[in-house]
């Protein structure tokens, strides 16, 4: 049998393989983005009047208003330009702690968020159930924000902790993702047996390039020798999807099993190096 | 601002919920995650060895319970907060399939230290007749009575974790508790090898 050393050294290296997992999976990396904003713009008419009208009763302070006429046009712009908003964004101004007590989801919506601009400068700290979940350092005039999935947040409250001489304007509210794939057969089957190999990865980008063009949106040519592939796109929903679909767990296979060499940044991604001599478990 | 605190009470233990780890982790906290495996990795241990073959790597279950939660985080649901009814769940499914499972994972379990000892066969049937049976049944059956019988939650926190109507858990486990019933009284086949001598290897 088992000794308890060797258990709990199991139990320790799974842990850590699972906290390297979550640490190392990778959120897409491209090179640029050329969002559209008429989506989020149409949004914002309708409910920024309604809200506007309901703060101007309340609280005459031109800059109160002002944060809730643009609370949708934030909220809207906090994520790709195809999250559609839900509801009626709140937007207001106010200095030091601020509690944001966040209700039941509306229909369909599966993120709420929240941005902060900060009016002056100053520290910013988020708790969620009373546990820090980030920091920031906000200059005057930028902005900090945060996303949750509605599942996770709904009923429950954040708190921002502001310096006491820190002015803000926060915007917080509802948002839905339209509907996405799930892995197609050939993604699926690269992922089959734990090992994403080099083909396997140009291969599931080729498609992912097909789907792009059969929606309209060609990516254009793409060097294919560096280490990682970089790529852009204007049409936000057409590249999420399309990734859904053909690229993305291939592409984080590949990224977790290949750590990007340091200094890579987005203005570097897609210039590495890739050497098949120096990667013969993947190079096939 | 409080903690939240504990939400459910199932056969004398607390949850912790894991809502709050669950968003961090998705936000590409890895410790959270960590935090939500010390809470759960016991019970899914005790449950991947009731069904777990016994001719294959029990040990490496609990590590692809896990992974592939994570594999699977978009289609994760949470039961008043907690991960555990999804976990049991995909270690029920794990252990039907655990040879192509771990094929996926075996780049990352190779890397592994060795694994502990798997218990004999004699400590792995001290669950008895009712967890014999319940390896005899189809997935579907062995998911819902593992959620209802064996650890004890209600059918609407069953239908939260499947994702299905109140009213087809309701059917579905009538189902399956006769199926159970029946391979309960059907005597089980035995296919361990008996020499020239009569004995059990």
């Amino acid at each position: 049998m088992s000794t308890p050393t060797n258990t709990h050294d199991r139990d320790a290296a799974v842990r850590a393989l699972l906290v390297d997992t979550v640490a190392h999976t990778p959120r897409r990396r491209r090179r640029w983005r050329l969002p559209t904003i008429a989506g989020a713009v149409v949004c914002v008419l309708g409910g920024a009047a309604a809200g506007g009208a309901i703060t101007a009763a309340a609280n005459p302070d031109p800059a109160a208003i002002a944060a809730q006429n643009r609370a949708a046009l934030v909220v809207g712009g906090a994520g790709p330009s195809y999250l559609e908003v839900v509801g009626t964004p709140v937007g207001r101004v106010g200095s030091a702690n601020e509690t944001i007590t966040v209700g039941r989801a509306p229909s369909g919506a599966d993120t709420f968020t929240w941005v902060a601009t900060c009016r002056t400068g100053g520290d910013l700290t988020e708790r969620r159930s009373g546990v820090i979940r980030s920091t920031a350092s906000c200059e005057a005039g930028s902005t900090t924000s945060d996303a949750y999935p509605a599942k996770a947040i709904a009923g429950r409250e954040i708190r921002i902790e502001a310096d006491r001489d820190l002015d803000w304007t926060l915007s917080y509210g509802w948002l839905r993702t339209p509907p996405m794939p799930g892995a197609s057969a050939a993604q699926e089957q690269a992922m089959d047996d734990g090992i994403v190999t080099r083909s396997e990865y140009l291969a599931a980008f080729d498609r992912f390039q097909g789907c792009m063009t059969a929606r309209g949106e060609s990516l254009g040519r793409i060097p294919t020798s560096s280490l990682f592939v970089s790529y852009g796109a204007s049409d936000e929903y057409a590249l999420d999807w399309c990734i859904a679909s053909e690229f993305d767990a291939v592409d984080t296979a590949w990224q977790v099993e290949h750590p990007a060499p340091s200094g890579a940044d987005e203005g570097t991604w897609g210039s590495q190096p890739y050497d098949p001599a120096a990667d013969p478990r993947y190079a096939g | 601002m409080e903690p939240i605190g504990p939400t459910r009470t199932l056969q004398g233990m607390r949850d912790e919920p894991d809502s709050g780890d669950w968003a961090m982790a998705l936000e590409g906290d890895g410790e959270a995650f960590g935090r939500v495996f010390d809470r759960h990795r016991h019970r899914v241990q005790r449950h991947c060895m009731r069904l777990v073959p016994a001719d294959t790597d029990a040990a490496d279950s609990v590590a692809i319970v896990f992974l592939e939660t994570w594999r699977n985080r978009a289609r994760v649901r949470l039961v008043d907060g907690s991960l555990l009814p999804w976990l049991l769940v995909t270690a029920t499914n794990v252990a039907r399939n655990q040879t192509r499972a771990a094929r996926r994972y075996r780049a990352a379990l190779d890397r592994l230290p060795p694994p502990e000892d798997v218990p004999d066969h004699a400590e792995r049937d001290e669950d008895g007749d009712a967890v014999r049976a319940l390896r005899r049944l189809g997935r579907n059956d062995q998911e819902i009575i593992t959620l209802s019988v064996l650890e004890g939650y209600s059918e609407r926190e069953i239908a939260d974790a499947l994702g299905i109507a109140p009213g087809t858990v309701k059917s579905r486990l009538s189902r399956a508790r006769a199926r159970l019933a029946a391979h309960l009284t059907t005597p089980v086949i035995s296919t361990s090898a008996v020499d020239r001598n009569g004995v059990r290897s």
